[in-house]
């Protein structure tokens, strides 16, 4: 009777022992991951939070056409072109060179040059430029390549065009490009309608997977895309060569 | 009274407790993925939809409509090459 009460007064200070022992274990796990999170969000979070944005997430900005000039019979004296420059980076292994190299050609045909194998293996690991004036049409020839050619980079930017005659182009004025890709009026008739003829330009959001790809069904759209509004001028030009 | 905590008991309620937690994540994460599915599609017309539209925009002429449901590569690719990201000027990211 003695014994068995002993025993049992064992089993109860091993358990209590035991019970005592996993919360402390408990707390001090508990503690730990309160702490890294602590961490994270508190000390690390101006960082951590940083290059999870740069890492996943794009943000970009497609520039707005600028509005057309004409004068007032409607002829067009100054209008904007979107062009596209193409370049391939040709990989740096010879095989994979010929072979991204053999693709070019039928997915768009007549828009490359034509290169010798010779060309292409001497310029291994650098980058070439396909083409700097496509439209938008012939650049699409280029979007089958995306899965083929390891890096293939295209830009747009915009080219002003004027009607060819000297007196109406001095009137005009000019344009630069700003770092978005916006046509800027800085001299001319472009500065003086400049916020009728510049746009709106769009900005959206977008995810990437792991290689840096866009994952287009996270796109969202920040700020609507709208083109510049045209621009009447109570003057009447003189031939309108060159114009669309 | 006994000192002696009643382990059976305690046992009972701590799986009680887990079982309840268990299902409450499994249930709320079902949740979840069902409205995902449910929206998925109206969701990849929507943004279909934009996208088109600001490639015709860019194009300056009408693409081909894409299938209901599906995204235009085309579409997708002519505003990734219309694009510059927002914060590093002419850099480029995430092609």
């Amino acid at each position: 009777m003695k014994a068995s009460g002993t025993r049992r007064d064992a089993d109860g200070i091993g358990l209590h022992t035991r019970l005592t022992w996993m919360l402390f274990l408990f707390a001090l796990w508990c503690g730990l991951v309160v702490l890294r999170l602590a961490q994270y969000m508190l000390l690390d979070r101006e960082r951590t939070v940083t290059a999870m944005a740069r890492d996943s997430v794009y943000e970009g900005v497609v520039a707005a056409d600028r509005g057309r000039i004409l004068d007032r019979e409607g002829r067009v004296l100054a209008w904007s072109e979107r062009v596209y420059e193409v370049s391939w980076r040709i990989p740096s292994s010879p095989e994979d060179a010929l072979r991204e190299f053999g693709v070019l050609p039928a997915a768009a045909p007549g828009l490359v040059r034509s290169w010798a194998p010779e060309q292409i293996l001497a310029r291994c690991g650098q980058w070439v430029c396909l083409g700097t004036e496509f439209d938008a049409v012939q650049v699409l020839a280029f979007e089958p390549l995306r899965g083929s050619l390891a890096e293939l980079d295209v830009r747009a930017t915009f080219r002003r065009q004027r009607v060819e005659n000297p007196e109406v182009t001095a009137l005009l004025g000019r344009v630069v490009c700003t770092a978005d890709g916006t046509e800027v009026g800085v001299s001319g008739l472009e500065l003086l309608h400049d916020e009728i003829l510049r746009g709106q330009p769009g900005i959206f959001r977008v995810t990437l997977d792991k290689h840096g790809k866009w994952i287009p069904e996270t796109w969202t759209k920040l700020a609507d895309l709208r083109r510049g509004y045209d621009v009447h001028l109570p003057l009447r030009s003189g031939t309108p060569a060159g114009s669309p | 009274m006994s000192i002696h905590p009643d382990i059976v008991a305690w046992k009972r309620r701590f799986g009680a407790c887990l079982a309840a937690a268990l299902g409450g994540l499994l249930l709320s994460g079902a949740r979840d993925v069902t409205h995902e599915l449910r929206h998925r599609e109206a969701h990849l017309a929507a943004v279909s939809a934009e996208v088109c539209a600001w490639a015709c925009q860019v194009a300056a002429r009408p693409l081909a409509a894409p299938s209901a449901g599906d995204l235009d590569q085309r579409a997708v690719f002519l505003v990734q090459a219309s694009s510059v990201p927002a914060s590093h000027g002419r850099q480029r990211a995430g092609r």
